[in-house]
């Protein structure tokens, strides 16, 4: 029988978590995540986090810069795996998290909680070489199905929430209520375009250089935000130097949690609290450390062309 | 003497030998990312010769210097067993087609001009150019073992010896180290000549070096190329290379430089410090860290009359949007099959790394001469001086 707060503790340590264990808390997140809405209602004030990619040792820095969880109420927006080296790891914590506090912590999907991106990316690879079996990832792509599309904070006037951003094939938040949404991310298509398209100074759509998703411009945020009555969106997906970057006079942000993304980019991360007032505040934060036991001995990927 | 304390004393490499087979591994990681875009068809046609050369190395390395069966095995099924990622096999598909698309314009230009290639490696640029041309005569010089390497690749197979118009049909076998270190490196045909020479001693005054070089004419129009490989050398090292070949050369040099740039941020930061930490220094990486900086390097200090540079992100369509009377690099059809090969989940992540990539073009010719690759402005680049 799961002992969550003694999981909690040893994830956080990266201990090694029984197979049974991430079964059970599979099976139980996807209790919850079964009775969520495709958006999710989030009351503020709440701390919106972007992608966090494996790195373990920089989510637990996030929890010390925006409080700690329950104290603190958080929403995700997803990748939360891939790319980083501990992946499961940290998909694990959020799960646990999850269940033990259901109400002050909502996850939502990014375009990496698929199967076929994460057998590319590495957190397919991370689960067979930690379990010598494909069955924790199967699981855990079993939760990837259940997970919210978006999130509205603060209700009218509020936040809307997505990991990537808007699809031509959305105009209003109704829309997106009604996809069925408990499958693999399809190809193309609105479900696809919420999990992969990109701000851009474009007008109009345009084409994506991801190969996924459309490019969008000021118009679209504009006319999303007033048909929809919210005044923020709130995305991720895209690396930001700085942590966070405004665009189209605030009517959009991307926030990115991960820093020195793939212990590589350099780059600092943030969080973002909305108050009861709807008021924006960025808490940025640095990689963890360049401790060696966030990374781990055996020779990474190739990173670099030399 | 035991056998055992004999290997131990055998593996045991000063400093600078540690330094040197680092340097040289590199070649592995290079090899193994074409040899990963390749087999993703990222190459069209599709580069035949990259097997031959893993092949080789998976016989021979085990022979070479600090290398045992056990270690060579070991870096060998990472570097070709495990997956690339998607920005790793783009960003080498585009590094090594800019590349080609220079010595193609080169070679329509002045199509009895001579390649030479510093420190290539595994790479296979050479057969591919001495089977589309007739005329070109191709150098190429590395560190012995990388040398002998390429020798015992091609001399394996049928198809590089009928490239490189290879007479002899003698079979060699390595079965040891010791074999291994008394196989000649050096390979000399007609048109093509692999050469064992480590540059650095360019810059201490080697002059006599060119002789090695044997069919070597300093009368016709030569290109240097540098992939990856300058960036190993210090700034005087790089000075001297590059003027070595501008004082034999007495008609027309030019020479493509590709390698990383720091940019001074701290992805550049970053950069060093994490190849720093597998042993690799760059040593010119502070010194000429952005385009501006390299154009005063091969401009006012190497002597090089025009230079162009631009980096691989805008090469590769990430950069900023391209002058309309200009050719892209690589055309809108082209890159919309090489996206579409992998979904790419890194868009800002290559257009970061690529931009911390150079790619430099400069050229010389004596003043009564005034020879120039007339064609080198069909492309965008983003410094440029005459």
């Amino acid at each position: 029988m799961l002992n969550l707060d003694e999981t909690i503790e040893n994830i956080k340590l990266c201990k090694h978590i029984p197979e049974e264990d991430v079964e059970e808390l599979c099976t139980k997140v996807i209790e919850l995540l079964i009775e969520e809405a495709n958006i999710q209602h989030v009351d503020t004030p709440v701390t919106i986090c972007g992608d966090i990619h494996g790195q373990l040792h920089d989510l637990l820095t996030l929890f010390k810069t925006g409080g700690e969880c329950p104290q603190t109420q958080y929403l995700f927006l997803g990748d939360f795996v891939d790319r980083g080296f501990y992946s499961l790891e940290s998909f694990l914590l959020l799960m646990s998290l999850k269940v033990r506090y259901p109400d002050r912590i909502t996850l939502i999907r990014g375009n990496h909680e698929s199967r076929q991106i994460t057998t590319v990316y590495g957190f397919y690879d991370e689960c067979v070489r930690k379990y010598g079996s494909v069955n924790v990832w199967r699981y855990c792509c079993e939760v990837f199905d259940y997970l919210s599309l978006g999130a509205i904070v603060g209700g009218k006037g509020g936040v809307f929430c997505i990991h990537g951003g808007l699809s031509p094939d959305i105009d209003s938040i109704d829309q997106i209520r009604i996809l069925d949404r408990k499958q693999e991310v399809p190809h193309e298509g609105g479900m696809c375009d919420l999990l992969w398209s990109d701000p851009e100074d474009v007008s109009g759509w345009a084409i994506s250089p991801r190969g996924a998703g459309f490019l969008f411009g000021e118009n679209e945020v504009k006319n999303f935000l007033r048909i929809n009555d919210i005044s923020l969106i709130a995305r991720a997906h895209q690396l930001v130097m700085e942590g966070y970057k405004e665009m189209f006079d605030q009517g959009l942000v991307t926030v990115w949690s991960a820093p020195n993304y793939c212990y590589r980019c350099g780059n600092i991360a943030s969080v973002l609290t909305i108050d009861d007032n709807l008021n924006r505040d960025y808490k940025v934060f640095e990689a963890a450390t360049q401790d060696v036991s966030a990374i781990p001995s055996k020779k990474p990927a190739v990173e670099y062309f030399i | 003497m035991n056998i055992a304390y004999k290997t131990t004393i055998a593996l045991m490499l000063s400093p600078q030998e540690k330094k040197d087979k680092i340097i040289r591994s590199t070649d592995i990681d290079a090899l193994s990312c074409r040899y990963s875009s390749n087999r993703l068809s990222y190459f069209f046609p599709a580069d035949p010769y990259t097997e031959i050369l893993v092949q080789s190395y998976q016989k021979n390395l085990q022979y070479c210097q600090g290398y045992t069966g056990l270690s060579s095995g070991r870096l060998l099924r990472s570097s070709f067993g495990e997956k690339k990622f998607p920005l790793i096999n783009r960003g080498t598909y585009f590094r090594t087609k800019a590349i080609d698309l220079i010595v193609d314009q080169f070679l329509k230009e002045f199509p009895s001009g001579q390649i030479v290639s510093l420190g290539g490696g595994s790479d296979t640029r050479a057969f591919r150019i001495l089977h589309k041309y007739k005329h070109v005569s191709y150098f190429e010089i590395d560190f012995p073992e990388s040398v002998k390497i390429k020798h015992l690749a091609i001399l394996q197979s049928e198809e590089l010896k009928n490239i490189i118009e290879y007479e002899g049909d003698d079979k060699v076998e390595i079965n040891n180290k010791q074999e291994f270190e008394n196989f000649q490196p050096c390979l000399h045909t007609p048109r093509y000549h692999l050469v064992s020479y480590d540059l650095r001693n360019l810059a201490h005054g080697s002059k006599d070096f060119v002789e090695q070089l044997q069919t070597f004419n300093p009368g016709l129009p030569t290109l240097l190329l540098s992939e990856c490989v300058l960036c190993y050398m210090n700034p005087e090292e790089n000075i001297g290379c590059l003027k070595y070949f501008k004082d034999i050369c007495i008609d027309y040099l030019s020479v493509v430089i590709y390698e990383p740039i720091s940019l001074g941020d701290t992805f550049g930061a970053t950069m060093a410090r994490n190849l720093s930490e597998r042993g690799i220094n760059l040593l010119t990486f502070n010194e000429f860290p952005d385009l501006k900086s390299k154009l005063k390097f091969l401009h006012d200090i190497c002597g090089f009359q025009t230079v162009r540079l631009t980096d691989l992100s805008s090469i590769a369509g990430y950069g900023r949007r391209s002058e309309p009377h200009k050719e892209s690099w690589v055309d809108v059809q082209e890159i919309y099959r090489i996206n579409h090969i992998e979904l790419i989940d890194e868009v800002e992540e290559i257009r970061l790394l690529l931009q911390h990539y150079c790619f430099c073009f400069a050229e010389w010719s004596p003043a009564q001469n005034q020879k120039h690759l007339v064609g080198i402005d069909r492309w965008n680049w983003l410094e440029s001086l005459n």
